[in-house]
């Protein structure tokens, strides 16, 4: 479990992201036990997962974050209800287009992407360790009532999702390709998707 | 080419795709009652509304609008079904309440707030915090503005029971 | 016997109307383009240049005070009308440009009402006496008989009125200077406007997005620029720059490098375009090298340090004030009260960032911009320009916020040197980042109290030593004033040290941070000087109250005693150290300070004390905060602001409200929730999304209670801002035992107190 508390530290503290390698499906096959080897897929998942562009949207309250430090939102919007727009008048898309905004003036981008909003707080992932993460992916009461194979077919072709490794300007893409995450997912799922510890 | 509607009427702009709607409305269409205070989203004073919803102009690039209808606070009245020079309730709630100081930040405010009570018609004090959160005012003239959205409520209700 | 810095900023302000040798000129037609503030001066009877009665009874007031929020016009003009004895929907009013005739022009210092209040009311009241003349030479009749009222004289049941008088050719008397002076003023039983509501003229305009800012005039031919910041506000020079990436950019016309005769601009560019989108790509397109630059290394740590050698050596800087020997009951006493306090680095934020639209008409220079400082503003124009300040002309616009970034506004000399440089009219806009590194920010201070009281808490000794930038001493040097001691004093960077407590023995010391003046350019600020100074003071305050065991406020009015250089002097400061106790009994009694140790555990009271802006326009505000603090976060939730306020008559009080409601708010912002910190000689946070002013949601409760009187108004922008933040400071220590010496209040910052 080295590799993912190392992860943990590097957002506690808030370190600049490095750029991270992804290793696809195949570099675990040498891991015989499947359970190991599904453990093994999902923390290399949890690169994906728990990189800024995924975890700065899956807050557990109702502030997201924001940046590769995953500061606070500023300005300091709200999730508001389950549907994760924001409040009323103050929409996601009041600033988020539905594509990456170049800033004029300022470096940096605003991201965008239809749509563009929070997933329900059942699906916070901040706070909590990978094994409770997966525990939670799993979980049809928390991942909005998905199957494995529902699981599978969001990492692998959301939008939204995809968004994560075209971030725009200013924002450290998530390791590897939308591809490969869907591929890990897969074996994941096919090795058992057993949770890390 | 980029056409859109703005305040109602057809418009066409031939200006690089990437260009914030913000300096087109500024520059190129000569509507100046839309500011610029951050140019990241950040203080709201740029807001109009693009389909009847908020949007911080200066982070639209020109491209995404095409087909789109815009607002901005020299149409707010007159999309509200106002006639000349008559105001859109939210102005006038904000006349009433004095709200303005030096205001730079009101047109963004105002649209704004037009948007919150679109969506929410008596808003309670907390959808006006979380509504009004991406706008700032450096003059601080946020308990009138607050006021002027419960007054504007308050006629935009007392109209519609008549 | 007290000696204080000889120094009255009232009447030197005055003293320099006298020398104020500007420029000539009326408006072009050309000028008015696009409409700015003013639409033309009134016409018909003049008694004063202060505004014209036309002949279909129009009253045009002539305002020479920029607007940047305080709806400063119709204050100004509820001053003339209330003499005058107009009907209030008589009166219009027009800002006017920069002709010599308006007589020193600065916006700032709060000091707009109360500086012009006689001059403006004795303006009114000739007009009414001329009027009153010639309406009884009209109906033939003795003028002793006649009153004027609602725009009319009357003379038992006939009248005419001012417009009929005008039309009619019958009015056309000139009030010289001596004769203004003479003028006694109607006793205030007979005032009808001040101190009495109004909606302010200015609003409509700011809510249909028709008024016109600095950065909405457009002029024929002109075109957009904006400036590569070097990168530090000093002693850089542009070595290299290469802009072959930015020619590919649609629009991009010419960089402009700047050579700045008034050394303004050391080592900037600026790049000009058909749109202002294509000059900001082409900034982010340019290839510059720098050599040199100033304070590049120098950090907030570095700033403050310097200003804690300086305030611990007792012959750095000057001494502003000196009452008895302070050094002897010093030396003498068994205990010693001594505090060091601090505040961070702050900046203006404006949200209408610099910009000028600068043009050549004829022999004329014409300047377009937000502006509170004209008259030291356009002189330096015209030496950046290189041309006879009398060909140069301002014209005045609203201001997005003024917060004193516009007293200095050297963003015009970039404007108008690229468009010298390249024959058309530029429109300059600084994107936010290049604002926030050419602000002139508050300095950063540290300031060292020491005190000592008897057994009974009076206070036998106060020493004051303050460190700052001066922000006075770079822009306008001769307003410095001589130390008591030899050498100069900046008053704008240490008033409000000069409190009205009673003492025995006293001593001011300022000393300048010549590491700050190396590092960026200080402004003023909001509530400038008594902004940091009464944080010194109010905080110490509140340390000796609690050391001695006594209730915080009422300590503070045993101090109050109204007595010798507390007594106050007619007519600004009639009651003086009183009035202040006045308002913090109020102050009491509305908060229910009385009970605040019944309040629930980690919510607590703090109080402060103020006199801002400065001891010659003393606005007595006592104010109590009330907050709740997150022990595990550290984080402060302020739940309620009070603050009773003396500020004499209300030219509008509806504005005064508006503006202690804004300056209150400045100052709690400026105490948790804003402020910066300089790195490598620049403001660390150059936007809005770290740079974090107030926002809605974190707005407290206000609770403000004007005292009701007929005194001579004083000051309202400022303030107010002053006493919030040792207020909430003093709160913090009321609600959690944890003493916060430094500002702004962070979560980690209490959190380390509550270790200590």
């Amino acid at each position: 479990m080295r590799v993912t508390s190392l992860i943990i530290a590097a957002i506690v503290l808030a370190t600049p992201v490095a750029a991270q390698e992804l290793r696809g499906p195949d570099q675990f096959n040498s891991i015989e036990d499947q359970s190991e080897r599904s453990q093994a897929l999902f923390n290399e998942m949890a690169k994906v997962i728990t990189h800024p562009r995924c975890m700065n949207c899956h807050p557990v309250g109702d502030l997201p974050m924001q940046g590769d430090e995953m500061r606070p939102h500023n300005p300091p919007v709200v999730r508001w209800n389950e549907a994760g727009f924001g409040p009323p008048g103050l929409h996601c898309s009041s600033c988020h287009g539905t594509e990456n905004a170049d800033f004029v003036g300022s470096e940096g981008s605003i991201p965008g992407h239809q749509p563009w909003h929070l997933p329900p707080v059942s699906m916070g992932w901040i706070g909590l360790s990978v094994g409770e993460i997966c525990a939670q992916l799993k979980d049809p009461e928390r991942n909005g009532n998905r199957t494995l194979a529902e699981i599978e077919e969001h990492n692998a072709t959301d939008g939204l999702v995809g968004w994560a490794w075209n971030p725009g300007k200013g924002r450290t893409p998530a390791p590897g390709t939308q591809e490969v995450f869907g591929e890990l997912t897969k074996f994941w799922i096919e090795t058992g998707a057993v949770c890390p510890e | 080419m980029i056409k859109f509607t703005l305040n109602e009427r057809a418009v066409e702009v031939d200006v690089p795709g990437d260009t914030p709607l913000l300096w087109v409305l500024r520059d190129e269409l000569g509507l100046t009652g839309t500011k610029f205070g951050c140019g990241i989203a950040q203080c709201g004073a740029c807001t109009v509304h693009v389909g009847g919803q908020a949007r911080r102009s200066c982070v639209t690039p020109i491209s995404t609008l095409d087909g789109a209808a815009v607002i901005t606070i020299e149409g707010l009245a007159a999309s509200a079904g106002r006639d000349n020079g008559e105001l859109h309730p939210v102005q006038t709630a904000w006349i009433e309440a004095q709200a303005p100081q030096c205001g730079y930040c009101q047109s963004g405010q105002i649209m704004q707030a037009a948007a919150l009570l679109a969506e929410s018609p008596e808003p309670t004090d907390e959808e006006i915090s979380a509504g009004m959160a991406g706008n700032l005012c450096r003059c601080m003239a946020y308990v009138r503005i607050r006021q002027a959205i419960k007054l504007a409520a308050a006629s935009q209700s007392k109209g519609n029971k008549q | 016997m007290t000696e204080h810095s000889n120094f009255s900023m009232t009447r030197r302000w005055f003293l320099a109307l006298a020398g104020a040798g500007v420029t000539t000129g009326v408006l072009s037609s050309l000028a008015f383009a696009r409409a700015p503030v003013g639409q033309t001066m009134g016409e018909g009877f003049q008694p004063t240049v202060w505004y014209a009665i036309a002949a279909d009874g129009r009253i045009t007031m002539h305002i020479h005070m920029a607007e940047m929020g305080q709806h400063v016009g119709t204050a100004l003009s509820r001053i003339i009308a209330e003499e005058l004895e107009a009907d209030w929907d008589d009166v219009e009013f027009v800002h006017v440009d920069t002709d010599p005739k308006w007589g020193y022009m600065v916006t700032g210092g709060s000091w707009s009402v109360n500086h012009n209040f006689f001059a403006f009311s004795r303006a009114g009241a000739a007009g009414r006496m001329a009027l009153i003349e010639a309406g009884a030479r009209e109906m033939g009749v003795p003028a002793e008989e006649c009153m004027a009222r609602a725009s009319k004289v009357i003379h038992g049941d006939q009248s005419i009125s001012y417009g009929e008088l005008v039309a009619r050719g019958a009015v056309d008397r000139q009030f010289s200077k001596t004769e203004l002076e003479a003028i006694k003023l109607k006793p205030a039983s007979e005032r009808r406007l001040l101190n009495r509501d109004t909606l302010a003229r200015d609003v409509p305009e700011k809510v249909d997005g028709s008024a016109i800012y600095g950065i909405d005039r457009t002029i024929e031919g002109m075109v957009y620029a904006r400036p590569v910041m070097p990168p530090v506000r000093f002693g850089s020079t542009v070595k290299h720059w290469d802009d072959s990436a930015a020619k590919a950019i649609p629009g991009y016309l010419q960089t402009v490098e700047i050579d700045d005769p008034t050394n303004t601009c050391q080592g900037w560019l600026v790049a000009v375009a058909e749109s202002w989108t294509a000059a900001s790509k082409a900034v982010d397109a340019l290839n510059v090298t720098w050599a040199g630059g100033s304070g590049k290394e120098t950090s907030e740590a570095d700033l403050l340090a310097e200003g804690k050698r300086l305030v611990n050596d007792d012959t750095a800087g000057s001494l502003f004030m000196l009452e008895g020997e302070p050094d002897a009951v010093l030396d003498a006493a068994d205990k010693v009260h001594e505090g060091l306090y601090q505040t961070h680095t702050v900046l203006h934020m404006q949200l209408e960032p610099g910009n000028a639209l600068v043009w050549q008409d004829g022999d004329t220079w014409r300047v377009h911009a937000g502006n509170q400082w004209q008259s030291l503003t356009l002189p330096l124009v015209a030496k950046a320009l290189e041309i006879d300040p009398a060909n140069l002309v301002f014209e005045t616009s609203y201001l997005g916020g003024g917060f004193g970034r516009r007293l200095f506004c050297d963003f015009v000399v970039p404007a108008a040197l690229t468009a010298k440089a390249i024959g058309r009219p530029v429109k300059m806009v600084m994107a936010r980042p290049d604002d926030a590194q050419f602000d002139c920010p508050r300095s950063p201070t540290v300031q060292k109290v020491r005190s000592v009281t008897d057994e009974s808490g009076a206070m036998r000794a106060y020493d004051h030593a303050c460190a700052s930038g001066w922000s006075t001493a770079p822009i306008a040097p001769a307003f410095l004033a001589d130390g008591i001691n030899g050498g100069k004093v900046d008053p704008f960077s240490i008033s409000g040290a000069d409190h009205w407590y009673t003492v025995e023995t006293m001593r001011v010391r300022t000393a300048k941070n010549e590491k700050v003046h190396e590092t960026f350019l200080p402004g003023n600020l909001r509530s400038v000087a008594p902004g940091y100074t009464l944080w010194a003071v109010e905080t110490h305050m509140d340390e000796v109250a609690n050391s001695l065991g006594q209730d915080p406020a009422a300590f503070r009015r045993s101090l109050l005693n109204a007595a010798g250089r507390n007594a106050g002097e007619a007519p600004h400061a009639v009651g003086g150290a009183g009035r202040l106790r006045e308002v913090l009994d109020r102050v009491v009694e509305r908060s229910g300070w009385a009970k605040r140790e019944d309040l629930p555990e980690g919510t607590g009271m703090g109080i402060a004390i103020t006199a801002g802006q400065e001891r010659a326009m003393p606005t007595w505000i006592a104010t109590v905060a009330q907050v709740r603090v997150d022990r595990a976060t550290g984080e402060v939730t302020l739940e309620h602001l009070w603050a009773s306020i003396d500020a004499g008559t209300l030219a509008h009080p509806d504005g005064a409200l508006a503006q202690a409601e804004g300056a209150l708010l400045w100052g709690a912002s400026m105490a948790i929730h804003e402020g910066t910190e300089i790195e490598n000689g620049l403001p660390r946070d150059q936007n809005l999304d770290t740079y974090t002013p107030m926002r809605m949601h974190q707005v407290p409760e206000l609770d403000i209670d004007f005292v009701t009187n007929d005194y001579m108004p004083v000051g309202l922008g400022e303030p107010g801002v002053i006493g919030v933040a040792p207020a909430i400071g003093n709160a913090i220590f009321h609600a959690t035992g944890a003493r916060l010496r430094s500002i702004p209040m962070r979560p980690q910052d209490i959190l380390k107190a509550l270790e200590s």
